[in-house]
């Protein structure tokens, strides 16, 4: 061959070689973006970024841009800038549904982190960790108080205990659901109730209700306790997962007294279905549906104990309804947006019902609410004892690839028939 | 054959470039080649929905889509970004969405209407972490530790401080009455306040009553610092003192140059940081020759948890050169760049795109747990004093301030008296 078309073949094998490269970069991205992300413009050019010299305009108006787009290029900038290597791109995923879930502020759509989010689907197996209890994030319902606020830095809920396992280490220390920890291993659980106190000691200060010396210490103590504080997520931790050591608890039961106790962790289980004084005490686990069973055999009329039954597993929750009801609608989840009601209804039910009787209370929640409001509404339960709210909230689980979660307030339960008792 | 063998050579070249091309991210960040990434090329999975876009996607609509309310769609892109950035547990790498991000702006051209006051969060309201001399706030009787729990009368406990900010920042003369809790103080203290323009000072200096140690005081690491230090120093070297303390408590930081340019009286050719890039690039700063202010006596530097970034390189520098003591609490845990950028929809992303290594080695970075609280980082203080919670607060004043009082005994003890 000759010279020239030597150099011609070396130059379109060097252009080819180059496409080849920025070929399988780009291919590269493209796998990593995945099919929603349209064929995207680099960042800087058509893309997400600003470039007016970084004055901000105000009369321009940016259309919104897709959602993954815009997501794919705010990783690709922290990909391309961040002091560190950005080594795993599914945290960067699992930190914004984080941040989501948590700008809901609902106390029922909650994040939990992987150790979290196995403590909760053990404990619908009915296996607890940590001390054998399970707790809820209470943020008060007061208009006035801090937590109904818009201030997302400030967010001080109470942490309750809404169940205990039977037998397990909190139930030998004398705690009981509904209780409020105060206290653990030395760290206050400072919350929306202690910022009230203040409050109202400086109205009554104001009042001339209350001494100079009362307001001040009511501020050092109150500062001491913020001062050395664990966060609710962090009393979680501590309290209801893991399964050695002990923790230091301080509580306040419901006689306004506070107590407290060295409490080991271990795994404590519970079963589904116990017997006393000719009663059931019903909990929500897997299998509760074949306990439930065995136990109403042959029975006319039976009292069934929903105290401290929580959140639960809905699929078990509607097995025992099968048992329980008619076939047929039992309710509605309604929810204040637009759109028609999901309806709610047993495929199997029951032809003979036998006659329910309820005993309930503010520590009936979740899945026991729903069940018990189920039952009355269909009128073949009453309530015998305590109180049922007219409506609970109707809650859906979502389980991430790295084993955290969440769960979703997706309306609220309305039983057939008002739910009244 | 011969043609066959440069076709096959044409093509195994293009196939290598193509691999480069492919496994170029992993390599130039030092990482051995996805396999993956590979495989999933090679299975034709490629519009499969797993990648991290998907799982985002995925629950953005799952939310939108099922939630019981509804939701602000553009809310609740923003917290899904404020979530991603904050999951690096980096705390100044941030997504600040258009309302947040025009606030940051504001602060940091500094110059404004207001009281003369930087004021911090608290669940009560606002805490007031430092008072500038002479400004108005100063003038009405604010103090530090101060927490602020009513202004003009409505409670502003459960505000964010940057919504409190904007209440205090106003019209020049006009007044705002501030109900003020006070550590020692039984009752609740109301001060009027007038408004005015706010510049924030920045060094002064003064010898401690007759104990024959000076004391300068510095808020900021801003221009005009070098030379307000340099008089401020130079006056208190002409008296001879037995000891200089430098109070850098409060002090966000500022210029690096600044920083520098004050340790370059105490110490002269020697490295202040080494800053480490991305690129794996080290930048090194050091002081000059020529500046020294010829004081060999000891050094005390008040540091708090506020002092950040430019307080930490000034007192962690000269520790490391052991010609400083620190005295105090822990500092902030700030030492590394951001770069900033705008985006189209008026959101800004900050970046950590360096990090500040101290003459010893240290990494200060603050580590947060994802509730925000303090986990680790920051300087931690030879001598560790708490500010005493049961009586009131007096900065510069050695009876009622006791990091102060430290300060001049551990000066006291080095010259063995």
């Amino acid at each position: 061959m000759n010279d020239n078309k030597t150099s011609l073949v070396a130059t379109s094998i060097v252009i080819l070689a180059v496409a080849a490269a920025v070929g399988g970069s780009a291919m590269r991205d493209r796998l990593e973006a995945g099919p929603r992300v349209a064929f995207r413009s680099p960042v800087g050019a058509g893309g997400i970024v600003a470039h007016n010299d970084g004055k901000r305009d105000d009369t321009d108006i940016a259309p919104q841009p897709d959602v993954s787009t815009y997501f794919y290029q705010l990783s690709e900038i922290l990909d391309k800038n961040y002091v560190e290597p950005i080594t795993d791109g599914q945290s960067l995923a699992v930190g914004a549904v984080r941040g989501m879930v948590m700008s809901l502020r609902d106390p029922y759509s909650v994040f939990y982190k992987p150790d979290q989010m196995r403590a909760m689907t053990d404990l619908q197996k009915g296996t607890y960790s940590g001390i054998g209890v399970e707790v809820r994030y209470d943020f008060g319902s007061d208009d006035d108080s801090l937590a109904a606020s818009d201030n997302p830095d400030f967010h001080y809920p109470s942490v309750i205990v809404s169940s205990v396992a039977a037998g397990g280490p909190a139930d030998k220390a004398g705690m009981k659901a509904g209780a409020r920890i105060v206290r653990v291993n030395g760290k206050w659980v400072p919350s929306y109730h202690e910022i009230d106190e203040v409050r109202e000691i400086r109205k009554s200060l104001d009042d001339g209700r209350t001494s100079s010396e009362q307001f001040e210490k009511s501020v050092a103590r109150f500062r001491e306790m913020f001062e050395n504080s664990a966060s609710p997520n962090r009393v979680s931790d501590e309290i209801a997962t893991g399964t050695s050591g002990t923790v230091n608890v301080s509580w306040i039961g419901s006689d306004d007294k506070e107590e407290s106790a060295t409490i080991e962790r271990r795994q404590t289980t519970e079963r589904a279905v116990t017997v006393y004084d000719d009663t059931l005490r019903l909990k929500f686990y897997e299998g509760a549906d074949a306990a439930l069973a065995r136990e109403v055999k042959g029975k006319t009329e039976i009292v069934i104990d929903l105290r401290g039954s929580t959140m639960g597993d809905y699929d078990a929750m509607r097995a025992c309804l099968d048992l329980l009801a008619p076939a047929g609608k039992i309710g509605e989840i309604r929810r204040t947006r637009a759109g028609l009601p999901r309806e709610v209804s047993l495929s199997q039910g029951i032809s003979t019902p036998i006659k329910l009787n309820l005993i309930v209370d503010k520590t009936t929640r979740g899945a026991a609410q729903v069940f018990a409001q189920a039952l009355v509404g269909s009128g073949v339960a009453k309530v015998v004892q305590g109180s049922l709210a007219e409506s609970a909230p109707w809650i859906e689980t979502t389980l991430l690839p790295d084993g955290s979660g969440y769960t979703l307030r997706t309306g609220t339960f309305v039983a057939s028939g008002g739910g009244k008792q | 054959m011969k043609r066959l063998g440069r076709v096959m050579t044409g093509a195994i070249v293009l196939l290598i470039a193509f691999c480069l091309g492919f496994t170029w991210k992993d390599l130039r960040t030092g990482h051995a080649p996805s396999t993956d990434a590979f495989s999933r090329l090679v299975n034709g999975r490629i519009d499969q929905g797993n990648t991290p876009t998907d799982l985002f996607r995925d629950n953005y609509d799952q939310i939108l889509a099922k939630y019981a309310e509804n939701v602000d769609q553009v809310e609740l892109r923003h917290s899904a970004m404020q979530g991603m950035f904050s999951s690096l547990g980096d705390p100044p790498t941030m997504f600040l969405p258009p309302q947040d991000a025009e606030n940051f702006d504001i602060e940091t051209k500094g110059n404004y209407a207001g009281i003369g006051a930087r004021l911090g969060p608290d669940p009560l309201g606002v805490r007031v972490e430092s008072v500038f001399k002479n400004g108005p706030a100063d003038r009405a009787g604010l103090k530090p530790g101060d927490i602020v729990t009513r202004i003009n009368g409505k409670e502003i406990g459960g505000k964010s401080t940057d919504e409190v900010v904007n209440h205090v920042r106003g019209k020049e003369g006009t007044i705002l009455t501030m109900q003020v809790i006070r550590m020692g103080e039984p009752q609740p203290v109301t001060l009027n306040v007038e408004r005015a323009r706010v510049t924030v000072p920045t060094a002064e200096g003064l010898m401690i009553g007759d104990t024959g140690i000076g004391l300068i005081k510095v808020d900021q690491f801003s221009e005009i610092t070098i030379k307000q230090f340099d008089e401020a120093l130079e006056d208190l070297v002409k008296n001879q003192p037995r000891g200089i303390i430098i109070d850098l408590r409060g002090n966000p930081g500022g210029l690096l140059d600044t920083a520098t340019a004050m340790l370059e009286r105490f110490l002269e050719g020697k490295i202040v940081v080494s800053m480490k890039s991305k690129s794996g690039g080290v930048d090194t700063t050091s002081t000059g020759t020529g500046r020294s202010v010829g004081y060999l006596g000891p050094i005390v530097v008040l540091i708090d948890r506020y002092s950040a970034s430019a307080s930490e390189i000034f007192a962690g520098v000269l520790r490391d050169y052991k010609r400083a003591t620190l005295v105090g609490e822990h500092s902030y845990g700030k030492a590394s760049v951001q770069g900033v950028i705008l985006l189209k929809d008026m959101s800004t992303a900050k970046v950590t795109v360096a990090r500040y290594f101290l003459p010893g080695g240290e990494n200060i970075s603050r580590k947060e747990d994802e509730d925000g609280t303090y986990i680790s980082g920051g300087l931690t203080p030879d001598f560790a004093v708490e500010i005493e919670k049961d009586k009131p607060f007096e900065r510069g004043n050695p009876m009622r301030d006791a990091p102060l009082a430290k300060a001049i005994e551990v000066i006291d003890k080095k010259i063995g008296i």
